[in-house]
């Protein structure tokens, strides 16, 4: 019983270890269509159940970009876009942001005119304030190469 | 000596169960997305190139992803088996280009159905003068079956083709109610 208990020890150990593999992806797409340029007030969604902290880093982020960041009631009408983003966070010693992708939307018909998304797991871990430059930043560097 | 033996099968088992169950991930096939129909019998006399975004290459250490590649080929196959337009042409020389960027691809870690939820941006551009003929956000769902396979990683894919094909379907039908 013992060597049975062993072996999955092992198996367990093996399974840890390999998901703890580094894993890095960074990526965004802007919609032909779309002008990012001509973006001058944003709203940025507050995430359902999120405490507000990816929330203020975005707006921040886009603030030092220039754009006039409004509050969440404003009137979707009364912006040039909506931010939305998604943040999924995993425990490995201490929790961290696995995931994080942002979106900005057309304020009448929701649909995507810019999406940047990144991924990073434990071994090569990024704070917040890192993601969400990285993930804003990398949405306007693809809207700079695709003029 | 018997019961020794019992206890290595046992253990040999147990571990062979923990890989399989586990499993590693495999991409989204681009087959599997491919719609063979839609509800539309519409033939538009124009050419066609596509252009995907928003994919990701599947880590198999992670979960079933799409790729740009696999969707951009998905697409293009549905075209052609669905025959909505005239031809199917690489890079800018078509009469229209189809853009789709994959923005949500909603995935579970764990269950035994999975759901997939994906979302993505259609843009039909008329290449002549760049007007926009259609924009439109597609939102798809697919649940797989409980028992569609043993290996959670191989449900899972299924999932996201499902809901990949479900996407290309819509989108297709969307574009086929246009007057262009």
């Amino acid at each position: 019983m013992k060597r049975v208990i062993r072996l999955l020890l092992a198996a367990a150990a093996v399974s840890l270890f390999t998901s703890g593999c580094a894993v890095n992806r960074a990526t965004a797409t802007v919609d032909p269509s779309a002008n990012l340029d001509k973006l001058r007030v944003v709203q940025v969604k507050q995430l359902e159940g999120e405490d507000g902290t990816i929330h203020k880093l975005i707006a921040g982020n886009l603030r030092k970009r220039g754009l006039q960041v409004t509050e969440d009631s404003k009137s979707a009408e009364q912006v040039d876009a909506v931010v939305t983003y998604v943040d999924k966070w995993m425990w490995d010693l201490s929790m961290y942001l696995l995931e994080l992708t942002v979106t900005v939307r057309d304020p009448k018909s929701d649909f995507p005119l810019a999406t940047g998304n990144s991924f990073h797991t434990s071994l090569t871990r990024l704070s917040p304030q890192e993601m969400v430059d990285e993930v804003v930043g990398n949405i306007f560097k693809e809207s700079a190469t695709q003029k | 000596m018997i019961h020794q033996a019992f206890r290595r099968a046992a253990a040999l088992a147990a571990l062979a169960a923990v890989v399989m169950l586990a499993g590693c991930a495999s991409p989204a096939n681009r087959d599997a997305m491919t719609a063979t129909s839609i509800a539309s019998s519409k033939k538009l006399p124009y050419s066609l190139s596509v252009k995907t975004g928003g994919g990701n290459e599947t880590n198999p250490l992670w979960s079933a992803d799409i790729s740009n590649d696999d969707l951009r080929t998905a697409i293009e196959q549905s075209v052609t088996k669905t025959a909505l337009f005239k031809e199917v042409v690489k890079g800018k020389s078509g009469d229209y280009e189809l853009s789709v960027s994959i923005t949500r691809l909603n995935k579970p870690t764990f269950g035994a159905a999975f759901t997939v939820d994906m979302e993505a941006g259609w843009t039909l551009i008329k290449v002549s003068d760049k007007s926009v003929a259609m924009r439109q956000v597609i939102k798809s769902t697919y649940t797989g079956g409980a028992f569609d396979s043993l290996v959670g990683t191989t449900r899972l894919r299924m999932s996201v083709e499902g809901a990949a094909r479900n996407n290309i379907k819509q989108g297709l039908q969307a574009i086929s109610a246009l007057d262009l």
